[in-house]
């Protein structure tokens, strides 16, 4: 029996989105704290890289290797340095006394910075395998829990009315906080780029030398990453989170993607708003909507739903 | 075969889920199939050719209308009328949903078809009421016989404006300005008649003469009324079926037009509009490299886009 309604999402457009996602992402960062005699600062822009979006056979959507990388990552630590005095008095000689001129340092209590730069040094990459999960959301009947209650409250999220929910359900995480790999590889190609700018005049013979650099250095990057990569397979095969930090973050994230749906839909679905035509009012026309399902597979996401009919 | 073998994005609706849209639609705004004149409110209230469900969340149920004026009356009067539509539905090729008559089965490819029972019901008044109401009529026509035979009335000392609509008589200028509170003939018997109507049609894309772009345009390919036999017969059901497709052809389908630039779904600017701004221009796009599209088959409509990043 076909559905009444059919929409269905191609894994190119997945792809697309994430392309774009990635292009125009950034995130900055910045603060600043003073505790007396010292005090701590940092400013940062994240922005996106790479990355990929596949739609699985077994339902899944892999987003894979999503590299987070810093423009600017600056860290600094200001020391308020103290007044210091030295000599100075008055010497008693033979017959007189001498006043000694006293010395002094740092009168003005100046602040000495030291600023370090780490966006070379700190890269970051993640990996994801999920699935969409939905729910009819019924109030006063489909358990919430109290926590993602209190969460629903606070961001105003209406829990009133009857709506279908799509949620991201999280199967696996895995975040490299420093992605050691890709960290190798990058000082690795920038230190060689930087000597064979000073050592050879640009030609032909210069971009051949860069090309291998470059292949180097991304073998580089595939050798380092293996572990990492066994890691996700492992994950993926056990469908479990490996690494402590990283069921840490499968567990916010089973709450956030159980608790916080990224799609809602009203049910039922207000089709035509309420008008006014001169003096008489005309109500909402709403349409329920009934067994809503989302499946993927390798090649797209359908999603289908019925009308409810006139009983 | 998957869904978007030849685009990004893919919708279809079964005709299922369009009929029970209708259904919805007939029971939540009656007063859009059902129309009526005011006395339809109250005396006649009873009287429809069906009856009407009340609408679950309120409002009216039929849109009011104007009598049907009695052509020639001295005085402006109506008679009060009903028009009521309903089994609305629609079938989509290979069709089997609705059964056709033969004139119009079976539907061709990308064919669609649609049928509706409409009932007209027309209060007719009893041959007493329209006796006494005569009696006003010749009244009226008398003393306007007897003041044309007076002689005729010096002007009047100031110039008035000049009436809107001059050269129209004043009984019909009067009927024309009496909208739905013109006064009817009162009657208590409605009588009813309903005939069922079945139309095919087809969409296309196409371009509309002097303006730029393409359209998405539907149109009526037949229409065949059923069961207006006369006997003997006539051209009675040919003449209504005449003028039924004119309306469609020349009053209602020309306005169901769509610019396809209107089905271009602009992301950057739905972003914009939120506060989110991107580099990039995104926008969903009907496809262009499909054979139909929208494409009429499997009983469903189906609609390909594809998303452009720029």
């Amino acid at each position: 029996m076909m559905a009444d309604l059919t929409i269905a999402v191609s894994e190119a457009v997945f792809a697309k989105t994430l392309e774009v996602v990635v292009a125009n992402f950034a995130f900055n960062v910045s603060g600043k704290a003073d505790y007396g005699a010292f005090n701590v600062a940092y400013d940062g822009r994240l922005f996106l890289k790479g990355g990929s979006l596949d739609l699985r056979d077994d339902g899944t959507i892999r987003l894979h290797e999503l590299d987070a990388r810093w423009d600017k990552l600056d860290f600094s630590l200001g020391v308020k340095l103290p007044k210091l005095s030295f000599g100075g008095g008055v010497v008693e000689v033979p017959l007189w006394s001498i006043l000694l001129p006293g010395a002094g340092l740092f009168s003005g209590s100046p602040t000495v910075t030291f600023t370090v730069h780490l966006a070379a040094l700190v890269k970051h990459e993640l990996s994801l395998i999920g699935s969409p999960l939905i729910q009819h959301f019924e109030p006063g009947v489909t358990p919430i829990g109290k926590h993602c209650q209190d969460l629903h409250t606070a961001l105003k999220i209406d829990d009133t009315k009857p709506q279908w929910r799509v949620f991201c359900d999280p199967q696996t995480i895995d975040f490299d906080l420093f992605d050691f790999a890709d960290t190798a590889g990058d000082l690795f190609e920038q230190a060689f780029t930087v000597a064979l700018d000073a050592t050879l005049p640009h030609g032909l013979l210069h971009d051949l030398i860069l090309a291998g650099i470059g292949s180097v250095a991304d073998l580089l990057r595939t050798l380092l990453d293996i572990p990492d990569d066994v890691s996700e397979w492992l994950s993926d095969l056990f469908n479990v989170s490996l690494g402590v930090f990283n069921l840490i973050l499968q567990f916010v994230a089973d709450f956030f993607g159980k608790c916080l749906s990224f799609y809602q839909l009203d049910d039922p679905f207000p089709m035509f708003p309420k008008t006014k035509e001169e003096t008489v009012e005309l109500p909402a026309v709403t349409i329920p909507i009934q067994n809503l399902t989302a499946t993927v597979n390798d090649v797209e996401l359908v999603v289908t739903a019925d009308i409810g009919g006139v009983s | 075969m998957a869904f978007t073998d030849h685009s990004d994005l893919f919708a279809a609706v079964h005709e299922n889920g369009i009929n029970k849209t209708i259904g919805q639609l007939m029971l939540q705004r009656p007063s859009l199939f059902n129309y009526a004149t005011l006395l339809f409110t109250q005396a006649l209230s009873t009287q429809f050719c069906q009856p009407i469900a009340p609408p679950p969340g309120g409002g009216p149920l039929f849109t009011v209308e104007s009598p049907l004026p009695v052509l020639g009356a001295p005085k402006p009067v109506g008679l009060d009328w009903c028009l009521q539509l309903s089994n609305v539905s629609i079938d989509l090729y290979p069709g089997h949903t609705l059964t056709l008559p033969p004139e119009l089965d079976p539907i061709g490819f990308q064919q669609f078809a649609l049928h509706l029972r409409a009932c007209f019901g027309l209060a007719c008044p009893s041959d007493l009421v329209v006796e006494n109401l005569a009696a006003e009529m010749e009244a009226a026509v008398a003393e306007s016989v007897l003041r044309a035979a007076e002689p005729p009335a010096p002007p009047p000392p100031t110039t008035s404006p000049p009436v809107s609509g001059g050269g129209v008589q004043p009984a019909l200028a009067a009927r024309a300005v009496g909208g739905t509170n013109a006064p009817t003939v009162p009657s208590v018997n409605v009588l009813c008649s309903c005939l069922d109507v079945f139309g095919v049609g087809h969409f296309e894309r196409g371009t509309v003469a002097g303006v730029r772009g393409q359209f998405l345009k539907t149109r009526l390919d037949d229409l065949e009324v059923v069961d207006l036999v006369t006997d003997p017969p006539s051209n009675l059901e040919s003449m209504l079926e005449c003028y039924l497709k004119v309306v469609l052809r020349l009053g209602v389908l020309p306005r169901l037009i769509v610019p396809m630039q209107s089905l271009v779904l602009n992301i950057t600017q739905m972003l914009q509009a939120n506060s989110t701004s991107i580099g990039q221009h995104v926008t969903v796009v009907p496809a262009t490299d499909v054979p139909n599209n929208p494409d009429v088959e499997d009983d469903q409509i189906k609609v390909f886009f594809n998303l452009k990043v720029q």
